[in-house]
């Protein structure tokens, strides 16, 4: 689903913010990038969805060659990818509703099919009683969910995932978790990009460590794809 | 294209940035009020500027033995010149009353005079686009010579007075287009900048629209509609200033319309209006275009 050959990203001319990554994603796994700030999480991500482009290697998504991807196929690759970020990236002066609709309405889809289908997203992430509300006017945790429904709404294959629990509290993170590994089970590809050891411990799944842009490790064998969907 | 949502979108933008919309429609219809009120005022000099102009004329005085069939010959060979948009006869007699009411009290010292000494004369009124130096001087040295115009004893034109007035009115001329050029410049450079503040203070909006798979022309056509209708409302706002200021302007000085226009002194017209609100158009739509290649590199 997703490969990487030799991708290095270089910002300028010496920081390296990735270095040589090469690595096979299956399609329905749940994989967390894992690393201390500044290992290079956000950037790998970013490549995903062509926010960067490596300096060097080849990115493949579902046999696609993204790495020279021209800037017009780019809003046609992030169709299929969902994205979700610590600072939920929601636009405030629109309702719950016109948040997660956004992305249908791209695609020319309007009418009550419209309505029927973000309400029932809403439902998957249990906030279709805000549908109306303001984002300023929801918990972080809500917001959160929002912003997976609004990643979830299109039905993507691949969902990305950059420390969306970073901003909550404990007791939200385990329900986002949730939602996440409930998301996988239904056959998403999800990568998840956190620092949190016991958010791994927690949930265990396939771990790809980067320390200074290095690929450090990968328990691909012993827990990836064996334990595919299944809750701790 | 989902133009229907876009249009949606921009009504909804408008309403969530009210403040904001509101103040860079301030802002801009200040920029076009000082431009129009120079445009005005350009203008209404430019009239009166035109009417001195209208005072251009050519005195041919004729010999006094031209009479009858010769002064019809000279008349009709003037009447065809391309620069002669029309001919007044004044014969002696005419010349002497002027002359006398012209010195009033002392018109008695002409009473000692056996016969009138002035000539008879055509007075021409120049066309507008040859109401300048050079061809007023080909011409009078032209109906000089007696070998072409016989019957013409000598061409007045004023030298003096007309050199003192073609300058200032090349002066004026270039005054107006300098400064006029600098407050376009000048409330170009605000329209563009104010419309580019509402698109940089929704950078963030456009790089989440960018990154749930949204196109570049999806995105900006609501930015433009916004751009276009900040700057066409607010040029429609400062005509509107404009006008509330000339209406104010008469009232003060009592002055009714009629004579206004008669004396030709008027408002902006139709296509002067027009371009305001064009130019305004424009201007949005550049704003919102530029500004939005340079946030949109998400």
């Amino acid at each position: 689903m997703i490969e990487l050959y030799h991708v290095t990203k270089r910002y300028e001319r010496d920081i390296v913010a990735l270095s040589d990554i090469n690595l096979k994603i299956k399609k329905g796994e749940f994989t967390y990038i894992t690393g201390p700030s500044g290992a290079g999480k956000t950037t790998f991500l970013k490549m995903l969805f062509a926010a960067e482009q490596p300096s060097s290697g080849q990115i493949l998504i579902s046999g696609r060659n993204i790495s020279r991807i021209r800037p017009r196929d780019i809003p046609f690759l992030r169709r299929q990818i969902g994205v979700v970020f610590q600072d939920f990236k929601l636009i405030n002066h629109w309702t719950v509703f016109q948040n997660v609709a956004f992305v249908l309405e791209i695609l020319g889809a309007g009418g009550k099919d419209l309505r029927r289908t973000v309400l029932s997203t809403l439902k998957r992430v249990q906030l279709h009683h805000r549908i109306d509300s303001y984002p300023q006017k929801l918990s972080g945790g809500e917001q959160q969910r929002v912003a997976i429904a609004r990643a979830l709404i299109n039905q993507p294959q691949i969902l990305l995932a950059d420390e969306p629990t970073g901003n909550l509290d404990p007791d939200i993170t385990d329900e986002i978790m949730k939602l996440f590994v409930e998301i996988n089970d239904r056959g998403t590809t999800v990568l998840f990009a956190t620092h949190d050891r016991n958010l791994i411990r927690a949930y265990p799944k396939r771990v790809i460590s980067l320390k200074s842009g290095a690929l450090v490790s990968d328990n691909e064998e012993s827990s990836g794809s064996l334990e595919l969907g299944k809750n701790p | 294209m989902k133009l229907g949502f876009a249009f949606r979108l921009f009504l909804s933008n408008l309403r969530s940035n009210r403040n904001l919309n509101i103040l860079s429609v301030g802002i801009i219809a200040f920029s076009f009020f000082i431009l129009g009120l120079f445009m005005l005022a350009a203008k209404n000099l430019e009239l009166v500027v035109e009417k001195w102009g209208e005072q251009i004329q050519l005195v041919v005085f004729l010999n006094d033995s031209v009479k009858g069939q010769e002064l019809k010959e000279i008349e009709s060979r003037l009447k065809a010149r391309p620069e002669v948009q029309s001919l007044k006869y004044v014969d002696q007699d005419q010349a002497l009353t002027r002359l006398k009411a012209m010195l009033g009290d002392k018109a008695q010292v002409l009473s000692g005079m056996e016969r009138n000494p002035l000539p008879a004369s055509f007075e021409i009124q120049l066309q507008k686009k040859y109401r300048n130096l050079p061809f007023i001087e080909n011409l009078a040295a032209e109906l000089n010579n007696p070998g072409q115009w016989p019957g013409i004893e000598q061409v007045f034109y004023g030298q003096r007075w007309l050199k003192n007035f073609l300058s200032l009115y090349r002066i004026f001329k270039v005054l107006t287009f300098a400064i006029g050029g600098l407050i376009f410049l000048a409330s170009a450079f605000i329209v563009y900048n104010t419309v580019k503040l509402t698109v940089y203070s929704r950078r963030e909006e456009i790089g989440i629209m960018k990154l749930v798979g949204a196109t570049d022309g999806f995105i900006r056509i609501p930015f433009l509609l916004e751009g276009i209708t900040q700057a066409v409302s607010a040029s429609l706002l400062s005509l509107f200033l404009l006008w509330a200021l000339w209406l104010i302007f008469h009232r003060t000085l009592q002055i009714p319309f009629q004579l206004f226009a008669m004396s030709g002194v008027s408002f902006l017209d139709a296509p002067q209006m027009l371009g305001m609100v064009a130019m305004a158009a424009l201007l949005g739509i550049l704003g919102s275009m530029v500004s939005f290649q340079e946030f949109l590199r998400v």
